[in-house]
């Protein structure tokens, strides 16, 4: 079986899990919940879209444009004091960088390199936001027990290894060079298996 | 190396470092914050070890004074009495005026010998631990509040230092105490044993039962509970709490080298 259709199903594991768990989650990870099933309602269309003969990259752009401020609607959660507030700014910024890139450099039928790792700087400050608030509060008892530190885990791990893939992924993509999604693929299955961990972590947490 | 092989390059290498940062921070996060916290832990410890020295120091001062008051009233004011009693005797007055003051003074003297006692049992000084709980459940079986019965298993006279008798006392008491004014209880026991080189106390009610837990414990509000850990640990023993079912609870203190105590 390809990589790609394996890790395009695992969405499932994380999506099964919220679905079971949703009514012993938290407000936070009822966030996380529907951030899963965006992710899965996109992986649906572009699986569509590729069985169609369809060319898909708009499906990106529209990914790129709601993952953001989904994950920084639960970091707003996370987070407390001044760093919702730069929570707040950072995602503003993204959103008006995404409209830029979109209108000058990077139109629908483009790889949205410049906005993936806009996204990906976005994202790591929530990470670097969310362990910085666990230094300073030291109420956690054991942190890989808590949902929060699996969710900022893999999502820092996810950006870290395909940062530069996003980059440079027009340039790939025009020397017709795809061997390197694969990266995409494996990196994108930690990152369901780690939300899934988040999601039983907060299950466990309520019981 | 051509533009597309450089591009290769830099990928693979760009990744792999991000990958390896990331990693190195999130280990980094775990342990800092598993040091901290071990920290955290080692100064509440800390903390708690020094409030708890700090209340047997209090504890200790407190007996000292409530015996020197015990002293002071027994001494003091029933001598006094005593004299005044004599005097009036002595005095030319009606013999029913007499009888009267007489009796006050007896009133007076069966006050100032009850309040002498509560602040230091002289029963415990003169006769031991045994003694003094026998004493105590009887009081409170006389005073018809709760059937409250005594037993132990040994014959020993003293197993216990004086301060470990007075710490041991004042447990019972003050757990006594509590069943009267929260248990709701009709019955209790309050047991002392002699099991394999260890001695046991044990006070079992048959009330709403009361399992407090270390939150309790620790609430600045209980300041009895934290009175029973303290004495408790001036003894080097330990108490655990328990609720029965359907009702009650029985309260466990276990004192292993009591011989040092």
């Amino acid at each position: 079986m390809r990589i790609d259709i394996i890790s395009a199903f695992t969405i499932l594991i994380p999506l099964i899990t919220a679905g079971i768990a949703y009514k012993h989650l938290n407000k936070t990870l009822k966030k996380l919940s529907v951030f899963i099933l965006f992710s899965a309602c996109t992986e649906v269309l572009a699986a569509f879209y590729s069985m169609n003969g369809w060319y898909n990259m708009s499906i990106s752009h529209l990914y790129a444009f709601i993952q953001v401020p989904l994950i920084a609607w639960l970091f707003h959660d996370i987070l407390k004091g001044i760093s919702r507030k730069a929570v707040i700014y950072l995602t503003v910024g993204y959103l008006l960088f995404s409209v830029i890139s979109l209108i000058f450099w990077e139109d629908l039928d483009q790889f949205n390199s410049n906005q993936r790792y806009a996204a990906a700087i976005c994202l790591f400050f929530f990470c670097a936001l969310y362990y910085i608030q666990i230094f300073i509060d030291t109420k956690i008892m054991r942190i890989e027990l808590d949902p929060y530190f699996w969710i900022s885990a893999s999502v820092l791990i996810y950006i870290a290894g395909t940062l530069f893939l996003f980059i440079y992924a027009n340039e790939l993509i025009a020397s017709g060079k795809f061997d390197y999604w694969y990266l995409n693929n494996i990196l994108n299955i930690f990152l369901n298996l780690g939300l899934t961990l988040s999601l039983w972590m907060g299950m466990r947490k309520s019981k | 190396m051509d533009g597309n092989a450089e591009i290769e390059v830099t990928l693979l290498l760009g990744t792999a470092a991000m990958l390896t940062l990331a990693l190195f921070i999130i280990i980094f996060v775990v342990a800092y914050q598993r040091r901290l916290y071990a920290k955290q832990r080692e100064m509440n410890d800390m903390e708690m070890q020094a409030q708890l020295e700090l209340m047997d120091a209090v504890l200790l001062a407190k007996e000292k004074e409530q015996k020197r008051m015990a002293q002071e009233l027994h001494d003091g004011i029933g001598s006094a009495l005593t004299a005044l009693k004599m005097s009036i005797i002595q005095m030319n007055l009606v013999q029913e005026h007499k009888k009267q003051i007489d009796d006050n003074i007896k009133a007076i003297s069966a006050d100032v010998r009850r309040i002498s006692n509560e602040l230091m049992p002289s029963v415990l000084e003169d006769m031991g631990l045994q003694a003094a709980l026998e004493r105590l459940s009887q009081r409170i079986q006389d005073a018809a509040v709760i059937d409250c019965k005594y037993y132990r298993n040994y014959e020993l006279e003293s197993l216990h230092n004086d301060q470990a008798q007075l710490a041991l006392y004042r447990v019972v008491q003050e757990i006594l105490n509590n069943i009267i004014k929260y248990a709701k209880a009709t019955e209790v026991i309050i047991q002392e044993e002699l099991n394999d080189g260890k001695y046991l106390l044990t006070i079992t009610d048959n009330g709403t039962g009361f399992e407090p837990s270390e939150k309790d414990m620790s609430k600045s509000g209980s300041l009895g509970l934290k009175n029973i850990k303290s004495r408790i640990q001036q003894v080097g023993g330990t108490i655990e709490y328990r609720k029965l079912s359907p009702k009650g609870t029985i309260v466990n203190i276990e004192i292993r080298d009591y011989e040092k105590h």
